[in-house]
């Protein structure tokens, strides 16, 4: 494999304590001190052109000894055409880009290649290929392949364009399309094999194999070759460059010489000739062209100037396709999304409008299961861990602090419990709603079984930096516990989320705050009307009561028995009007109390209702029953006294036997209804309730039996219901017409 | 020195009520009605229409006094009378018809000597007149108001 280049040098050296991925950064693979003796190296001072530095394999090539050499001006051993030639490309900011310029020495004729770098001017020489260059060609062939490439449909028929077209321009044996991951692991996902060698497609490569100091080495440069792993480099003469006192900074020379290590690596692979072209996205390295050959294989600069080319197109291929792929998938979530916040934004309830929309949920994250925990309580929704785990993970979420968004594939790596359901839930994404409550939004992933191929065992290559390994035979490693990763539109998307849900339960607060407003004008309207109901309205009433009095006292005669039934109709509507508006006034003072809970003797509640009621019971000769003394309970002493006076006064009221009785009692909750607490009954044997009118009983001022204008005015069980459900009890009535009615009701 | 009535009340069902009730117990003294409060501060200062010359009728031996009135605040009067070092003698039996135990309170605090609640049927208004006038017409003794200096 070539990807990994340049392995550090002097690793042995280092103690063995020092953490290797220090090591490796500070590795100076760019200083080696020699190059690649195919070509010949000169650093030459500007502006004079004083040879400063050469390699010692000059004598070979170019017939003069680095002895020779240094100290000389460049343009002395140019003839005048080069000589103009080279001074042209020196007028220019950047001499690299007239490269290669035709030079001869003794008969032989070079590529020179030259730039500047660390202030220093560097001119390689490499012997020119026989016969002219024809650039024009290679470009013709490109053209090619980058309109194959952009019609390519999808990714694997993209990369297998790319490494064709390599192949081809190159005549290497393997060409490789390799991508980094996150954690710089390696995956081979495209491959063109021109010869009988191993495939590497979906071999994984340890992150070890391409330290960081080569991975920025390849940020920098497009290409590296090295057309034989078996060569001896050309140290440069003197070591130090005299111009800035330190070794020569190799990183953008062609020749560089790389790392003894890296060259046992490429061996280790029977590689005897590599080359690499970086892939960069977004100026950062996603992945390189890889190629092997087993024998010496060097490249005319014109085909390598049209692979840094192609790679460079390559690169930006790659970025559109990301962003194609960035945006069908934002497209798709926005579409998921708008369907999914349009649904919520009308609903009610927030929870409520999550769970509705459920499928969505899962959808949107392409999870198998969801959790939806507001304040504490938690609804789940497909395949989730178990109820009680996912408690225990938001009390861990929540000791996490305070990052909004979490995301993992392998949760159990986090939060050591979750090994205990990674079948259901080894991914994880957790969108924590609100900053102050414990809201949260978590998606689950099953987990993946995963089979990874590696090329060699990778946890022998985290030490193998003493020895690159030697197999590369496929080791499996079988990867339990993960799911499938959460990418950037997922996490997107959860952020999104995030601030859709935020703005929503801020919608929703402020709905809340104006309705709150509405409702504290609505009640003082109804306060208002409840004081003008007792006070001015009764005024009135009461004047036309006295009137047909006063009537009835001066003008018997005149009006006779028909005039004074009339008069005493309108003294008794008058009257019930009255009576309706007491009650009126009641039901909403009743209604205003605030309700104050505390532990309360419904016995002695009893007795004092019925102390109240004892005029009433003692003329209505009703036998009061009280078969079991009422408990202890927490409630509003004052206003439950409410419900048991309005109860028994209605079945002291509606009662028409000859015997009375009312009997007030209770009984222990129904098993499995515990948090309802003590059902409270309240029976009579008396005229009971037709079975249609039993919904209609408890309505504000419903009367159900308006046989007398003295029937009473229907705001006591309304009252008694409003009482209760602020209790946040229930209330229901059983009855036999003309046997008599039980009203039951709880207080939890 | 007889007896005299003020009855301040801007309701006349209300006042003919009372008026009604006191003549079936055959209650005989003067009763005078003010229907606003400073009509009835009138009065009982015996200035404005009420001027009255020396020897001319008093100020009443007792005072039945609603408290929302048309013109003004019979909470006023209250205060006022008793508030009076002359005037405050004069008993104050608030007529009203409120429920609130505020202004219950209110009267007492004021100086009123007792608070009867309105009635809404007539009958109870002869009742509630009934037991009135056999405790401060019959009971009580009521001080003597002599010599006016207004």
């Amino acid at each position: 494999m070539d990807l990994p280049d340049e392995r550090d040098q002097r690793v042995n050296s280092v103690p063995i304590s020092e953490p290797g991925l220090d090591v490796c950064a500070r590795e100076p693979i760019h200083i080696p001190g020699a190059i690649q003796p195919h070509g010949a190296l000169l650093a030459v001072r500007e502006p004079e052109l004083t040879i400063s530095q050469a390699s010692v394999n000059c004598g070979t090539l170019l017939g003069l000894n680095p002895a020779d050499l240094l100290g000389l001006n460049l343009y002395d051993l140019l003839d005048p055409e080069e000589k103009a030639k080279i001074a042209d490309a020196l007028e220019q900011k950047n001499p690299a880009q007239e490269s290669p310029l035709p030079i001869s020495f003794n008969g032989r004729r070079f590529d020179a290649l030259l730039h500047r770098h660390d202030g220093v001017l560097i001119v390689e020489l490499e012997p020119a290929p026989p016969g002219a260059e024809n650039f024009a060609r290679h470009h013709r062939r490109l053209q090619g392949f980058i309109e194959e490439m952009q019609h390519a449909a999808t990714l694997p028929a993209f990369y297998a364009v790319v490494a064709r077209a390599v192949s081809q321009l190159t005549g290497y044996e393997r060409v490789m399309v390799y991508k980094f991951d996150p954690d710089w692991n390696g995956e081979v996902l495209g491959e063109m094999l021109s010869a009988d060698v191993d495939s590497y497609v979906g071999l994984h490569f340890p992150a070890s194999d391409i330290p960081a100091q080569a991975r920025a080495l390849y940020a920098r440069s497009w290409l590296r070759i090295i057309p034989t792993v078996d060569y001896t480099p050309a140290v440069l003469e003197p070591a130090l460059n005299p111009q800035t006192g330190r070794p020569l900074d190799l990183s953008y020379a062609v020749l560089r010489s790389v790392s003894p290590i890296h060259l046992e690596y490429l061996r280790n692979m029977e590689v005897g000739a590599s080359m690499s072209i970086s892939l960069l996205v977004e100026g950062k390295l996603w992945g390189l062209i890889a190629c092997h050959h087993r024998t010496e294989r060097q490249l005319p600069f014109a085909v390598r100037a049209a692979c840094e080319l192609f790679g460079q197109i390559t690169s930006r291929e790659i970025t559109a396709k990301q962003e194609e792929e960035r945006l069908g998938k934002q497209a798709e979530i926005n579409t998921i999304q708008t369907r999914f916040f349009d649904a919520i934004s009308r609903a009610e309830n927030l929870a409520e409008a999550l769970l509705r929309y459920a499928p969505s949920l899962l959808e949107f994250m392409n999870a198998a299961g969801a959790a939806i925990c507001l304040g504490g309580q938690c609804s789940l929704v497909g395949q989730t861990p178990p109820r009680d785990h996912v408690s225990a993970l938001l009390n861990w979420l929540q000791e996490r602090g305070e990052e909004p968004v979490f995301a993992t594939d392998s949760l159990s790596l986090h939060w050591a419990p979750a090994a205990g359901f990674k079948e259901a839930a080894s991914g994880l994404l957790s969108v924590k709603i609100s900053r102050v409550e414990p809201h949260f939004v978590l998606w689950f992933r099953p987990e993946v079984p995963a089979t990874v191929n590696w090329a060699g065992e990778p946890k022998k290559s985290a030490d193998g930096r003493l020895h690159p390994r030697k197999s590369f035979a496929i080791w499996q490693e079988t990867v339990t516990g993960r799911s499938l990763p959460w990418d950037e539109g997922d996490l997107r998307g959860a952020h999104e989320l995030r601030g859709a849900l935020n703005a929503l339960v801020i919608r929703r607060t402020e709905r809340l705050l104006h309705l709150n407003t509405e409702l504290e004008r609505k009640n003082s309207d109804l306060n208002s009307f409840a004081y003008i109901a007792s006070h001015d309205l009764k005024e009135p009433l009461r004047g036309i009561h006295h009137f047909s009095r006063f009537l009835r006292e001066d003008h018997a005669v005149e009006l006779g028995a028909e005039g004074l039934r009339k008069v005493d109709t309108i003294a008794a509507l008058a009257s019930n009007t009255n009576d309706l508006l007491i009650a009126l006034a009641h039901f909403s003072e009743i209604g205003r109390m605030e309700l104050t809970l505390r532990e309360s003797d419904l016995r002695q509640i009893l007795d004092e209702v019925l102390a109240s009621l004892a005029a009433a019971v003692h003329e209505s000769a009703v036998e009061i029953r009280r078969p079991r003394t009422l408990p202890l309970e927490r409630c509003d002493p004052v206003l439950v006294r409410e419900i048991f006076a309005n109860l028994i006064a209605n079945a002291i009221k509606y009662n028409d036997k000859p015997v009375k009785w009312v009997e007030i009692s209770w009984r222990d909750p129904e098993p499995g209804q515990e948090e309802r607490g003590p059902v409270f009954t309240v029976s009579d044997n008396g005229i009971g309730i037709r079975e249609r009118n039993l919904d209609a009983a408890f309505q504000m001022f419903r009367r159900l039996n308006k046989h007398t204008f003295s029937g009473g005015t229907g705001a006591g069980l309304a009252i008694v219901k409003s009482v209760v459900e602020r209790h946040g009890g229930h209330i229901w009535v059983e009855s036999v017409l003309g046997e008599g009615s039980t009203f039951l009701f709880t207080l939890r | 020195m007889p007896h005299s009535i003020l009855i301040i009340e801007d309701q006349d069902a209300d006042f003919e009520a009372i008026e009604r009730g006191l003549r079936r117990l055959g209650v005989e003294y003067p009763v005078t009605r003010c229907t606003d409060a400073e009509d009835a501060l009138d009065y009982l200062y015996g200035r404005g229409v009420h001027r009255r010359n020396p020897g001319e009728q008093q100020p009443p031996t007792i005072v039945l006094l609603d408290l929302k009135l048309d013109g003004g605040d019979g909470r006023e009067v209250l205060a006022r009378v008793k508030q009076d070092d002359y005037l405050k003698a004069i008993p104050i039996i608030v007529w009203s018809g409120s429920n609130d135990p505020h202004d219950v309170e209110i009267s007492y605090r004021l100086g009123a000597n007792s608070f009867v609640r309105k009635t809404f049927d007539f009958s109870e208004v002869n009742e509630t007149l009934e037991r009135l006038a056999r405790f401060w017409l019959e009971t009580a003794v009521l001080p003597p108001i002599p010599n006016a200096p207004y």
